[in-house]
């Protein structure tokens, strides 16, 4: 080793005290990306594992503290579940006007002979919003009132996993954080006891849609913000209870001898990854407590069961998870992803469409009336829809992908109830152009607003540039906020 | 040519500087070498101090002449300026041509000192504006006006164009026909149009020209003055969207937080109605390593925290309740669900005149407890669900005016005392609805009256 390798060594050294003190002050690497919004909370330092957000407080008044992502993965067909359009049904079977599709990206449809396709289903008008909402939705229909259906939603990624990371994302290269590992680092979490950001998956035949987990990953943002994804059968955590012969102040000891080595390392190194080891661990050995309890369903009572439509309490159904996601909302988790995967019809779409609907449509509207009765619905935003639309074009007996318009609902969280926002044109083909259209970006910039979040503020430096959820785009819905 | 004209034109606030400094150095020199003889000064240093010191004086009133020429300078301002500058000049002239008599040349030093300031000082006025040291005064002396009693235009809007504007268009100088230093020119815009358009900002000439980026000609203020902040920008836009009221007072309009804010320091008061944010955060921050409960500031805009208990289960009491009861006033959003706190416990809850939402579900609370609930008369929403109150709850509900939910699932209360209660409270609420509608159209009348007042007198934009 030369003099100068020395030297580089012991500059090193000081770089790295002078970083472990930074460190230690503003709570590692995401606070001196931001140095200007240094929290000064985080500054006069709580308990060191806890994450309380990267923003010292919103930047408007907060409506939502929490979000459950109902996701129906696949691409429901909102021609057939809610975008009423009259003149398609007068053109079903006639070939689609080539004037609307030429130069357009299809997915299957690609050369083959365009012809219209009607809804098999029936409308109604429902509550006193009016809003039209298919007859297969029987339930979600009661709580007409009480949602704000978008009708001009549209995307950018005609495909499955694209567009559910440019959903999730706001971008569909990948490594770019979700909506939810977004929130936590902006906001931090409620509960220390379980992961701010929990994903559930209904299992069940319908289930064929793979989604994979970088779904909820949290890019470049430390990997503590990243969704934690739930089983939904069985044991939900693994592993979660202690080994036979090991009892819970063994465990402490164990924890507590691990956790002082990681820091003695995350003293030494700035890697913001040995601080999420240590927050981990500590959340693991919380959740041995914290889990059972949470899936112990046992104190719902049967007229709560029977409101979401479950039938055996923790199946993994979708219901049992409807209810399992009001349970984590009641104990503070702050976004929950459901994903439903039965949605992808590309032929038999009557047949799947009633099944995939009856599986959800119970439970989704149950979800809503239970978080109202218990008061919650005030500050839990909920979202439910897939990452595409369906073509108005038929697929044989089925539709294609379509990413031009499609129809999502919100309810809560400071969403104006029973109203609709934006349209289509007659044909359910393309969001109308105006003030009410909304892009992917805009839904993003939307939620982030519900809770008092400007979403040019919410930055992350990675890579010597600044990213946000919503790129250098999004405007806020502002006719949907209460 | 003219182009070089108007940039040597331009040079005068410049050059003008150097025949002050000369005289003054060479009336330090005389007045020292008049004192004391080891300074005395010599002929040859007087005549080189004295010969630089009216080129440039001769200079000076070259520029100013083309300067004169080119800028809309107040006419009053700029004759006596030019008068006495021209005075100046020819006595330095004088000077030199007497400047072996040594007690003549002297006295004529002192009488053209005397012209010197005078015309320093009224280019000064030309180049500033008239109230650059007034405006010392005002930075000085605190509180102005009374928020109470002040006007959102006068107190707040002109303070503000006197600071940043009036320089340049104003009585001294009305570059492109503009004047800001009244209310009645700043009406009549300038050049290239009105000022503003009531009601939005962002398509008004001002603001637009404001967010020019800094290197654009037609970037105001321009490159090199003091720009506007961040919270005077943000000032004028909101002033601008609500219809550019000239006559209203402060209290009179309904005013955010932030902007509150902005506007009273403007004024020179202290800003929030509560006495200081941060020490409440500080407060609240030890009662939250205390108790294990999550205090919130509920946004950058408000004072107002959001105080939330709900996981600290049993462990958070009346006594706790107590402890946090002096952060009262603070706090507008309360969860006690899941707690044990009792009806011993309400009492505490009185002193939070600001709570909008309280949360109580799960916890012991009975009817006869909620009437202490009686002073919150903010309070929008109000949890009780699985509580054990029962139809006796409504006669202490009795009493909060702006409640708007309310939550009573899984308790004794019955359908039908609960579905009275409704109409008789939603009878109330509309009433008292309709009575702020009232308000608010009366409000939209003046905001209207003041913007048509705007189009009626200069029916005619300027093109």
């Amino acid at each position: 080793m030369t003099p100068l390798d020395f030297k580089y060594i012991a500059e090193q050294k000081k770089d790295w005290s002078r970083r472990t003190f930074l460190g230690k002050m503003a709570q590692g690497v995401g606070a001196l990306a931001l140095g200007s919004l240094i929290n000064p909370r985080l500054i006069a330092g709580t308990s060191s594992d806890t994450w309380r957000g990267i923003l010292p407080s919103p930047q408007f008044l907060p409506k939502a503290k929490r979000v459950i992502h109902l996701c129906m993965a696949g691409g429901p067909s909102h021609l057939d579940l809610f975008d009423y359009k009259p003149m398609l049904k007068k053109l079903d079977g006639q070939p689609f006007p080539e004037s609307i599709t030429r130069g357009q990206q299809l997915a299957q449809l690609q050369n083959s002979k365009l012809i219209a396709r009607g809804t098999s289903f029936g409308f109604t008008r429902c509550g006193i919003s009016g809003q039209m909402i298919s007859d297969l939705l029987p339930n979600i229909q009661t709580i007409a009132d009480d949602i704000c259906v978008v009708r001009s939603l549209h995307t950018e990624q005609i495909n499955h996993d694209p567009a559910h990371a440019f959903m999730n994302t706001g971008s569909n290269v990948k490594g770019r954080p979700s909506m939810g590992s977004w929130l936590l680092y902006g906001l931090g979490s409620e509960t220390q006891n379980l992961p701010g950001y929990v994903v559930l998956m209904s299992t069940g035949p319908e289930a064929d849609q793979p989604v994979s987990a970088r779904q909820w990953s949290s890019g470049f943002l430390p990997s503590r913000f990243q969704g934690v994804q739930f089983q939904s059968k069985g044991s939900p955590v693994h592993y979660v209870g202690n080994p036979e012969g090991v009892c819970q102040s063994t465990q402490r000891q164990v924890i507590e001898e691990v956790q002082r080595l990681n820091s003695l390392q995350a003293d030494q190194s700035l890697d913001p990854e040995v601080q999420t080891r240590i927050t981990q661990y500590e959340l693991a050995f919380k959740m041995q407590t914290s889990v059972p309890e949470l899936t112990d369903m046992r104190d719902e009572s049967q007229a709560t069961l029977d409101l979401y439509g479950v039938k055996n309490a923790g199946d993994g159904s979708f219901a049992s998870n409807c209810l399992l996601a009001r349970r984590m909302a009641e104990r503070g988790v702050r976004f929950i992803q459901l994903y439903h995967r039965g949605w992808d019809h590309h032929d038999g779409l009557d047949n799947k469409l009633k099944v995939a609907a009856g599986h959800c449509d119970r439970a989704s509207a149950a979800l809503i009336k239970d978080l109202k009765q218990r008061g919650m619905l005030e500050d839990t935003l909920v979202l439910w829809g897939g990452e595409f639309g369906r073509t108005p074009m038929g697929q044989g007996s089925g539709r294609d992908h379509h990413i031009n318009a499609f129809s999502v609902w919100m309810a809560g969280g400071g969403i104006k109830p029973g109203i609709s926002w934006g349209s289509t044109d007659e044909l359910g083909y393309k969001y109308t152009d105006d003030e009410q259209a909304m892009h992917v970006h805009d839904l993003h910039a939307t939620m982030l607003a519900t809770f008092g979040i400007d979403h040019t503020k919410l930055i992350y430096r990675s890579q010597g540039r600044d990213f946000r959820l919503t790129d250098v785009q999004g405007k806020i819905a502002h006719g949907i906020l209460v | 040519m003219q182009l070089i004209v108007n940039f040597l034109g331009r040079l005068h606030p410049l050059v003008g500087h150097l025949p002050i400094g000369f005289f003054i150095f060479l009336i330090i020199l005389e007045y020292t070498g008049y004192w004391n003889k080891k300074f005395k000064l010599s002929a040859s240093i007087r005549h080189f101090t004295l010969t630089l010191g009216i080129l440039f004086a001769v200079l000076t009133a070259t520029f100013g002449l083309l300067l004169a020429q080119q800028s809309n300078y107040s006419a009053f301002l700029l004759n006596q300026h030019r008068l006495y500058s021209l005075i100046f000049t020819a006595l330095t002239l004088i000077l030199y041509s007497i400047r072996n008599r040594v007690f003549v040349y002297r006295l004529v030093l002192v009488v053209s000192l005397f012209f010197l300031i005078v015309a320093g000082h009224l280019g000064a006025r030309l180049t500033h504006g008239d109230n650059y040291f007034s405006l010392i005064q005002h930075q000085d002396s605190n509180l102005k006006v009374h928020p109470q009693t002040a006007l959102i235009y006068s107190d707040v809007i002109q303070p503000l164009f006197q600071e940043r504007c009036v320089a340049c268009h104003g009585s001294a100088k009305n570059n492109g026909d503009l004047r800001l230093d009244t209310n009645e020119e700043m009406l009549k815009g300038g050049k290239t149009g009105f000022v503003f358009k009531a009601g939005d900002a962002t398509s008004s000439l001002i603001i637009k020209r404001i967010h020019l980026s800094l290197d654009s000609k037609e970037h105001m203020p321009p490159k090199g003055k003091v720009q506007l902040s961040e919270d005077e920008d943000a000032l004028l836009q909101w002033w601008i969207d609500i219809g550019a009221p000239t006559n209203k007072h402060i209290s009179d309009i309904s005013v955010p937080t932030y902007m509150l804010d902005i506007i009273y320091a403007k004024l020179g008061v202290p800003p929030t109605p509560l006495p200081d944010r941060l020490s409440i955060l500080d407060r609240a921050h030890v009662l939250e390593s205390k108790f294990g409960i999550i205090v919130h500031s509920l946004s950058a805009e408000s004072p107002y925290i959001e105080v939330n208990a709900r996981f600290c289960g049993n462990k958070f009491g009346d006594d706790q309740l107590q402890e946090i009861a002096d952060l009262g006033p603070a706090i507008q959003v309360l969860d006690l669900g899941l707690t044990g706190v009792t009806d011993r416990g309400l009492v505490y809850l009185g002193g939070m005149k600001h709570l909008q939402r309280l949360q109580l579900d799960h916890t012991r609370v009975t009817s006869a407890g909620l009437g202490a609930l009686e002073p919150l008369t903010q309070l929008e929403s109000l949890n009780l669900y699985s509580t054990a109150i029962d139809d006796l709850v409504f006669k202490q509900l009795k009493s909060l005016p702006s409640l708007r939910h309310l939550y009573l699932w899984n308790t004794q209360v019955s359908k039908s005392a609960a579905k009275t209660w409704e109409i008789e409270h939603t009878n109330l609420l509309r009433k008292k609805h309709f009575a702020e509608q009232i308000e608010s159209i009366k409000d939209q009348m003046t905001h209207e009256d003041a913007s048509a007042n705007v189009g009626e007198s200069f029916p005619n934009s300027k093109k």
